[in-house]
């Protein structure tokens, strides 16, 4: 067998997966890429807008999704898992654990008949960060990649009770496959391996209590105000408050929540300063009377552009930004939080209320890398993320396996495809011979 | 869609709703709840309707427009299916089912101590509900001008007061629901925090039976009882068919149903008209008029309600409380701090002979009636 047949395995396919994939795809390598969700595209397909350009995320996103999924060179494996390694760099070989779709995805016209028959009704949908609703046979979003519906077997009538079958009476194309099963698929000779599995959020492990995160209504995620601002999502754009429907006009922004702190994680988030202040423009957008204000303990925003970002800000869009400290969040009685906070300039004690609080909670690893990072073999650090020489930043603790983007550090959209490009030509060096 | 295509199925020997007829509907255990039918309109099927206190098919000819899916008879209150896992899922072991704490209580409004019947609960945590914004809306039954009990779904607090109090014939509490998809429009316009129907947030209020349909389709997620959030549950002895009651009644007491003002049991049948007159009849004068499902079943206090509200055992003019869930603790806490309701407080020496005799109390009841009905 020649050195060319030999494929890398990218993991995970968020944008840092999808680059990677696309870049081996073009210098003629071929990619297995496997992700554990049903659609590709991860966190920056939930995105409203990126900084510090405020492109809209899934236009500049969703072309390189439908690439990924064309190229010929480029084998996707959505509902799919690591399971085993064996071997070593140059020749690897891998199990992967794929989970049944039960919906035969290249039959699948995405009509959507089956979620509007399917009587199992309410499930909330992770993609609206749990604002919204959908079937049991379910798509994440409209432009979801691979463009098929996927039956949630924690919740299907017929794969639970053997009852309903509604979705294979009313399907035209006869997509439907209610008796898929797991299967394992193992690929060999795989020379290079590049570990892209992300991050989660705070708010997926921690509950928030002490900032009143769902007790108060109107004490939100900066992901849920992404989706709730976003106009596919599930107010259409219309930014109003959950408990009452009025428009917020005064939004304040929380810094560092669960990050540089020892009650949470003790790194610094890297991006949530800029995520910030570009979720304040857009609201503005959608509002020119908005008043934002921004509570931080440091403004981080290393990157290029990124302070005239802030200065464009507080000049152009009525932020307010005010180093202080959070003391406590109540409400009054018609359920506005009242944030009480010391003012790090005067080092009084002071109060505000606003129509809406936003937490700007920080990135952890991916829940599931240390279950991952026993099957490869590789090293984390001590906050859980993939452990990396400072001046060998793509590489692993074992030979012939990469890593890019959040999976190693938090960091932005631009950095983590720039290190995406990064580990795909030194997975390319394996293939290649370098 | 002229165009008739043959029916496509996976399923092997589901039970669909001609066996509901047969097993339930023909041999009157039927409990007229409205699920079967709730479901199937929701879904937007053409199937079946109810009939007074009946589901049945809509015509001969919409017998063929049966999907056989088989979720009617899953989701029947009165059926096998679904019965284990609920009594896991709702962690019952015994004929009193699963209670986290029992207390008794009275409201503090004036208003609904005049309207309710004991302790005015029911209706006092409805409003704490809605004051507090934790519902859109509450499906309740009550009186139409022949008193007819009729379930409503009510949007506004303004209008909990006429559904205050008791009624003793049975009313389809879920069938209501059936419409969910039909007044979303209605709804969404008219609440702005509502920007998609399967988030409305309601209230369910029902016997034990109705109860354990509201549970049965909730285990299975299905529409369109997704909604339902709080599940409050009645202490129910029996239940009285409308017209044989009446019939009754204006042959005990030459009253017509349009003169009766109030109607209480309390050992013996209280009637009071409204020129304020008061008849007390023996309960056993009205035994033919219990609908024979009542007969069979083996609920007194509503195993599967989040809350279970009665009068029997409490001191005067309070309610008991059953406290099954945590949801429930939570919300009693919550009212009680507000100062909606008041906790009857016992001694503190005696307060958990007190407890565990009205659990004592409740038990027993219960047991005569699973005697009863053997």
């Amino acid at each position: 067998m020649g050195e060319e047949s030999k494929s890398v395995l990218v993991i995970g396919a968020g944008i840092a997966g999808i680059q990677s994939a696309l870049d081996l795809g073009d210098m003629g390598i071929n990619v297995h890429l496997v992700e554990k969700q049903p659609y590709i595209g991860g966190r920056m397909a939930q995105l409203d807008k990126t900084f510090p350009t405020l492109d809209c995320s899934i236009c500049i996103l969703a072309p390189k999704l439908s690439e990924c999924y064309r190229h010929p060179n480029i084998t996707l494996h959505t509902l799919s898992e690591v399971q085993k390694i064996g071997g070593l760099v140059g020749n690897f070989t891998v199990d992967v654990l794929k989970h049944p779709r039960y919906v035969k995805e290249e039959v699948c016209t995405n009509c959507g008949d089956c979620g509007t028959i399917c009587p199992v009704r309410g499930i909330t949908n992770f993609f609206d960060a749990d604002l919204a609703t959908q079937a049991a046979a379910q798509i994440a979003f409209p432009a979801a990649v691979p463009a098929a519906y996927r039956i949630d077997p924690n919740k299907c009538l017929f794969l639970n009770y053997e009852i309903c079958g509604l979705c294979y009476q009313n399907c035209g194309a006869d997509a439907i496959d209610l008796m898929q099963k797991d299967s394992v698929l193992t690929l060999d000779n795989i020379g290079a391996i590049i570990v892209a599995t992300g991050l989660d959020l705070a708010e997926d492990i921690h509950s928030l209590s002490m900032y009143g995160y769902q007790k108060y209504a109107n004490v939100i995620t900066a992901m849920e105000l992404e989706r709730l601002i976003c106009a596919s999502g599930p107010q259409a754009g219309h930014l109003s408050r959950l408990n009452d429907g009025k428009h917020p006009r005064k939004i304040a922004f929380l810094q560092c929540i669960d990050s540089r702190s020892h009650q949470g994680q003790l790194y610094c988030s890297s991006i949530c300063c800029m995520y910030t202040t570009k979720e304040a423009m857009i609201a503005y957008e959608h509002d020119n009377e908005l008043e934002s204000y921004v509570f931080y303990i440091d403004m981080r925003a290393g990157g290029k552009g990124f302070q005239k970002f802030l200065r464009r800000g507080a000049e152009e869009y009525n932020i307010k930004y005010i180093k202080s400290k959070i003391s406590h969040i109540e409400v009054d009685k018609d359920e506005n939080p009242i944030i009480t906070y010391e003012d790090y300039e005067t080092s009084e004690i002071k109060q505000l209320t606003v129509d809406l609080v936003v937490l700007a909670t920080c990135i952890i690893p991916s829940r599931g890398i240390n279950k991952l990072a026993d099957v490869l073999g590789i090293d984390l650090n001590h906050y859980d993320y993939v452990k990396t020489n400072p001046f060998l930043p793509v590489e692993t603790s074992v030979g012939g396996i990469y890593t890019c983007g959040c999976a190693r550090e938090p960091m932005d959209i631009p950095r983590s495809v720039a290190e995406a490009s990064g580990a795909a030509a030194r997975a390319a060096e394996v293939i290649k011979g370098g | 869609m002229t165009e008739v295509k043959p029916k496509k199925s996976i399923l092997k020997d589901v039970k669909i709703f001609k066996n509901l007829e047969e097993e339930i509907i023909k041999t009157d255990l039927c409990c007229s709840c409205g699920a079967c039918v709730a479901h199937c309109n929701a879904q937007g099927f053409d199937v079946i309707k109810m009939e007074g206190y009946t589901p049945q098919f809509i015509s001969d000819a919409n017998v063929e427009n049966c999907k056989e899916c088989g979720v009617c008879y899953y989701i029947c209150p009165q059926t096998e299916p679904l019965m284990k896992q609920l009594n896991d899922e709702y962690r019952i072991k015994d004929e009193l089912g699963y209670i986290q704490d029992v207390i008794a209580a009275k409201t503090t409004d004036e208003k609904i101590k005049e309207m309710g019947q004991d302790g005015g609960l029911v209706t006092t945590l409805l409003m704490y509900l809605f004051d507090k914004n934790k519902i859109d809306a509450v499906i309740v039954s009550e009186y139409d001008d022949k008193l007819q009990t009729i379930p409503k779904i009510i949007y506004d607090k303004e209008d909990l007061l006429k559904s205050s109090g008791t009624r003793y014939s049975i009313s389809s509490n879920i069938l209501p629901l059936k419409d969910l998809y039909n007044i979303a429009e209605d709804i969404v316009e008219k609440h702005h925090q509502i920007y998609d129907i399967n988030q409305i947030r309601m209230a369910f209020v029902g016997t034990p039976c109705q109860c354990r349909a509201v549970r049965k389709m909730q285990l299975l997620n299905i529409s369109p009882t997704h909604v339902i959030k709080y599940v409050f549950g009645l202490f129910c002895m029996e239940n009285f068919d409308h017209d044989k009651l009446f019939q009754l009644i204006k042959k005990e007491t030459n009253e017509e149903p349009t003169n009766i003002a109030k109607m209480n049991i309390k050992k013996n049948f209280f009637i009071t008209s409204k020129e304020n007159t008061v008849y007390e009849i023996e309960l056993k004068k009205f035994d033919d008029a219990v609908r024979n499902h009542c007969h069979k079943c083996d609920e007194f206090t509503s195993r599967f309600s989040d809350i279970s509200f009665g009068g029997s055992g409490a001191v005067q003019k309070n309610s008991m409380v059953l406290i099954r869930t945590d949801k429930g603790q939570d919300l009693i806490r919550d009212v009680i701090i507000a100062g909606y309701i008041k906790k009857f407080t016992p001694k503190k020496s005696t307060i958990t002979k007190w407890k565990a005799s009205k659990i004592n109390l409740l038990r027993n009841m219960t047991n005569k009636k699973i005697d009863k009905s053997k």
